[in-house]
């Protein structure tokens, strides 16, 4: 009897301690109010940039991105390659970039990158999430899904320049209503915005001179040979060629003293007359938010594809200037961004 | 299992400081974590309310928006229509979040439509007259649609109407716009409950309309599963809930929903009852509790410390209380083994102490008394050994027997006398042991051993010369005394026998006497023959004696006498030990008998000086009496009178009829017997030291044969006497014998008594 009171007093004495010490240990070594940070364990991305054009897009992400606690060499470790002329080139710049490397995630700009990274990661059946920024109408370019799940192992960002092309139009006929003909040279059918162009510029009062080019050599040959006249202007098309031939696009427009619609505020710093299209450096922010996601497990087809937030008008005054053209007042009111700032 | 009273009295001191303290610590930290919880709950009341508030705020602020560009379309007041629509793009691109703004005119055709990406010409405009918005805006005056999703934005609708002069419905204008300042606001709401916290917004389905993370709302991710949301969706009335839980990511949060409460304008408007959405803000439960944690980290560190300290004060205390109870303990088992000197070290002043010191007192009182009980073991032993001891020192045989008649005790001398060993009778009917004779009869155990009465105490028997028989068939003469106490029935003492060895006394006596008898017969026989030429030398027949021959010749012939009387008396006294010497009574005159002694003692009387005198009634009776033998007991006596009378003294014999009895009385007036030799008197060869003063010669066998005649006729002899007064002899017999004319003495008692 007195056995097992004592028992019972042993016990309840032996669990109070047990108790208060695994309580102890567990408060005290629980991890206390974190918000998820980020993975410790080292993560590896593969960034295909896309210079100059789409350099916006990788500096902002970069920063951003390290605003989620990820520390270059510590936690995170960028391999950095380059997008090439087509998507064959930049799948063997991507090969050679994912050798030897367990990449956690493949960040893309641009159309080609994406391209090239989806079919490297098909054909070697590999999981490795894509993460793209700056790829107009992912959904009509058979990349994704569906904007809400891509049902495979890519999300990003779009700018929707599909969309906004038709738009640039609009705002370079509000700006320079006596425009009447678009010289417009694209590298393919899937050019974004194209649909829109050929759709909504009669509507516009304007002439659609379109011309397919390969390569930037050859968009850079057309213009330069292109007879220009009075009330035309450039618009450069949203697709790789046209990113990559901006500078000698830039260089025939200025000599010809076309204007040149840029897609982004990125083209008018560089020169181009005017733009309108999403902010880029805003992409990277938005897809970097994304890009934790991801490496936190979350799989692409989960994140839903985003648009971009941000769409801006540019402008270059001392572009206006040079080549003489007179914006009135009541449209740079409307501007986002002038240049030069 | 046994366990230390020191163990018990840790683990109880350490449980009764111990457990009060963390039960008082857990309803604190209990306390303290419903407060945080009521806390996180006005915290989230507060979120929601603040959300509502900024949302509020950012549809009034689009609503006003509207309200100008109504202006713009107003009926009565028409601007042209180009200005109007350049007023109206340059608000849509001013207004980051116009993505698409319309007017229609009161029949609910669009008259102007503007899109942030999109161009929109002329034949893009729609009819709106069939649109929830449209009735709604014209019933209502405003409309706020849901959120929606679409191409990767979330979106929702704003409509306010247009009206005239009169205040009459005249048109509307809707806006399509960006919900992203929803997750921003959520976002910036979220930070202000904590970098671990988030806001989010709900739709009256549970689906998310407003997160931090903007994929839920592209996601439409839905979770009305989770448990507040679940509540608070299902509850018609949309009260506030909170609970704990594992979020859509697995983390345990303390979330609670709130509904939004969004007022446009004034309550006259009418809210539409579209706006049905709810604010939930989550905290990591971790968060939460991150002060509760504190404060439980505080109490457990002093808990731990308690925890220490009370063991510590547990096992001091416990080392206090049970020292000295483990010390009795201690004393206890010394004293348990017979250590009464032991102590108990217990010097404490409380009720311990004085337990302890009782203890000990106890313990001395307990070693005195067992001192003196065993003194009195030691003492009873002794006297047991003692008894012992003397019992086979003595040199007489003991046995004692219980009332059975077993033997129970075998002294030493027993053992020799029976020449068998104590352990081989104790136990053992007496009977079996030794046989008792008398002569040749046997002594039977109930006559030396009688069976009652008990309480009888003193000798119960008493024999001299039987003869015992031993087991092994050997002869002993013993005597026998058998007595009893009277506590002997009570301790089972039957009898205790003591036999006196008299087998070498008995052997010794015989060869003595065997020899005197020779010796005596021996001498008689030249003494005969001397007597016989000594008187042939008086009778002159060799020849003449002188005087001087004559008188040598008398002296040898007296001599020769005397020495015939002595070897006579020697046989006599060889007859009577050998029970030879029998008596032949005869009735005749006593008075005879004591004058014929008289008359020839009176010529040695007269030689001596001393008056003899006869003293006898003429009517003395006659008496069976053998006339030799009297008369030489009463020569004796008389002789022995004259003998120790001085010169001119007086020897008085005298007679009398006593009763069936004759009394011969012979009164000296000699030199007396010394009080300290009377009871040797009638032993044999007795001389008084006085005697052999006063006459050196003497054989010492007058008196011892003379009483023993006496006995043989059944008398009494017996004396007085006073020194230098006198003495007086006085003999008694019955006048009728009562012995058979045949008697035959038994053995001789008296000599071997003395012996």
């Amino acid at each position: 009897m007195h056995a097992r009171i004592l028992a019972v007093v042993i016990g309840v004495v032996a669990f109070t301690l047990v108790a208060t010490l695994a309580v102890g240990a567990f408060i005290t070594f629980s991890p206390a109010g974190t918000k998820s940070k980020a993975p410790s364990e080292p993560q590896t991305i593969v960034i295909v940039r896309n210079p100059p054009a789409l350099d916006v897009v990788w500096n902002n992400f970069r920063e951003s991105f390290a605003s989620f606690g990820y520390k270059e060499g510590e936690n995170i470790r960028y391999i950095i390659t380059e997008v090439g002329a087509d998507v064959p080139a930049t799948m063997r710049a991507l090969t050679a970039a994912l050798e030897g490397s367990s990449v956690d995630l493949i960040y893309t700009m641009g159309i080609t990158a994406t391209r090239a990274a989806k079919e490297l990661t098909e054909e070697t059946n590999a999981e490795t999430p894509i993460l793209f920024a700056v790829v107009s109408d992912p959904v009509g370019g058979g990349l994704v899904a569906s904007m809400q799940s891509s049902g495979n192992n890519l999300t990003g960002v779009t700018p929707t320049n599909n969309l906004v092309a038709s738009k640039r139009l609009e705002f370079l006929k509000e700006m320079l209503p006596e425009t009447k003909r678009i010289v417009y040279a694209y590298n393919d059918e899937k050019t974004s915005g194209i649909v829109g162009l050929r759709r909504f510029a009669p509507g516009l009062g304007l002439e659609l001179v379109e011309k397919r080019i390969a390569n930037a050599t050859e968009l850079t040959a057309f213009l330069d040979a292109f007879t220009y006249r009075e009330g035309d202007a450039i618009l450069r098309a949203s697709d790789g060629v046209g990113a990559s031939a901006l500078s000698g696009t830039l260089e025939i427009a200025r000599r010809e003293r076309v204007p040149l619609v840029g897609t982004n505020a990125s083209d008018v710093s560089r020169g181009a007359l005017m733009s309108y299209g999403a902010n880029y450096g805003e992409i990277g922010i938005q897809s970097s938010r994304m890009a934790d996601r991801i490496l936190r497990g979350t799989p692409p087809s989960n994140i839903p594809i985003e648009e971009a937030a941000l769409f801006e008008v540019a402008v270059n005054l001392e572009t206006a200037e040079a080549i003489g053209a007179l914006i009135p007042q009541s449209f740079l009111l409307r501007v986002h961004h002038i240049f030069p700032e | 299992m046994r366990v230390r009273l020191h163990t018990k009295f840790i683990v109880l001191l350490t449980s009764v400081s111990l457990v009060p303290l963390v039960i008082v610590s857990g309803f604190t930290l209990l306390r303290f974590q419903r407060s945080l919880e009521t806390e996180a709950a006005k915290l989230g009341h507060q979120v929601a309310a603040t959300a509502a508030a900024e949302i509020r705020t950012f549809m009034i602020s689009q609503l006003v928006i509207l309200d100008n560009i109504a202006t713009i379309y107003h009926p009565e007041f028409p601007i042209e229509k180009d200005v109007a629509e350049r007023i109206s793009d340059s608000i849509l691109f001013r207004s980051e979040n116009f993505m698409d703004i319309s007017v229609v005119d009161k029949s609910g055709r669009e008259i102007l439509r503007k899109n942030r990406l999109l161009v929109i010409r002329s034949e893009d405009l729609r009819d709106r007259a069939d649109s929830p918005e449209y009735t709604t805006v014209k019933e209502h005056g405003v409309y706020v649609g849901p959120v929606y999703v679409r191409s990767g934005k979330s979106f929702f609708d704003f409509g306010r109407h247009i009206l005239d002069s009169r205040g009459e419905f005249a048109g509307a204008v809707f806006a399509q716009v960006d919900a992203r300042v929803m997750p921003s606001v959520v976002e910036r709401i979220s930070e202000i409950i904590g970098s671990s916290g988030r806001v989010y917004i709900v739709n009256e389905r549970g689906i998310v309309i407003a997160h931090p993370d903007l994929s839920y709302v592209l996601a439409e991710r839905d979770l009305s599963a989770l448990p507040p949301i679940q509540d608070i969706v299902s509850d018609a009335q949309h009260t506030s809930r909170s609970a704990i839980y594992d979020n859509e990511i697995g983390e345990r949060v303390l979330g609670s929903a709130h509904p939004m409460t969004i007022e446009l304008f004034d309550v006259r408007s009418q809210m539409p009852p579209s706006i049905n959405w709810f604010v939930v803000a989550e905290q990591q439960e971790s968060t939460v509790y991150r002060e509760a944690l504190g404060a439980a980290r505080f109490s457990i560190v002093l808990s731990l410390l308690a925890v220490v300290a009370a063991i510590l004060a547990a096992v001091y205390f416990a080392g206090r209380i049970s020292r000295p109870i483990e010390a009795l303990h201690t004393a206890a088992l010394e004293f348990g083994k017979g250590n009464l000197a032991y102590r108990a070290r217990v010097e404490t002043s409380d009720e311990i102490g004085d337990l302890a010191r009782s203890f000990n007192t106890t313990a001395s009182e307990l070693a005195k008394t067992v001192e003196s009980l065993k003194s009195e073991e030691q003492i009873t032993a002794a006297e047991r050994n003692k008894l012992r001891v003397i019992l086979s020192g003595i040199t007489n045989a003991v046995i004692a027997v219980d009332r059975e008649r077993k033997i129970i005790l075998f002294n030493r001398a027993a053992e020799a006398l029976t020449a068998t060993k104590t352990d081989a009778v104790i136990g053992l009917p007496v009977g079996e042991v030794i046989r008792i004779l008398d002569g040749e009869r046997e002594v039977a155990i109930d006559t030396y051993c009688p069976a009652g009465p008990e309480d009888t105490e003193g000798p119960v028997f008493s024999k001299n010369d039987l003869k015992l028989i031993t087991s092994h068939g050997d002869e002993r003469f013993i005597n026998l005394v058998a007595g009893r106490i009277r506590e002997g029935a009570s301790i089972n003492l039957g009898c205790v026998l003591t036999f006196q060895d008299i087998t070498r006394e008995y052997v010794m006596e015989r060869t003595k006497r065997e020899f005197v008898s020779i010796a005596a017969h021996q001498l008689r026989t030249p003494l005969t023959g001397m007597t016989w030429t000594v008187e042939y030398l008086l009778s002159e027949a060799k020849g003449k004696l002188n005087d001087a021959q004559k008188t040598i010749v008398n002296q040898a012939m007296d001599a020769t006498k005397r020495m015939i009387e002595l070897v006579n008396d020697l046989l006599d006294v060889s007859r009577i030990e050998e029970g030879r010497f029998g008596v032949k009574p005869k009735k005749q005159s006593v008075a005879v008998v004591i004058t014929r002694v008289t008359e020839a003692m009176q010529k040695q009387a007269v030689h001596k000086g001393v008056e003899l005198r006869l003293d006898v009634p003429a009517a003395l009776p006659e008496a069976d009496i053998d006339a030799s033998k009297m008369a030489f007991a009463l020569g004796n006596i008389v002789d022995n009178a004259l003998k120790y009378t001085p010169r001119g003294g007086d020897v008085v014999v005298k007679a009398a009829r006593e009763g069936d009895s004759v009394l011969i009385t012979v009164a000296d007036t000699g030199i007396g017997i010394p009080a300290n030799e009377f009871d040797r008197v009638f032993t044999k060869f007795f001389r008084s030291r006085k005697a052999l003063l006063y006459h050196t010669d003497g054989s010492g066998l007058g008196l011892y044969v003379a009483k023993n005649i006496v006995e043989q006729h059944g008398g009494k002899m017996w004396f007085t006497s006073v020194e230098n007064k006198g003495t007086t002899f006085f003999v008694s017999f019955p006048i009728v014998s009562k012995l058979p004319s045949d008697n035959q003495p038994s053995a001789p008692a008296i000599a071997l008594q003395h012996a």
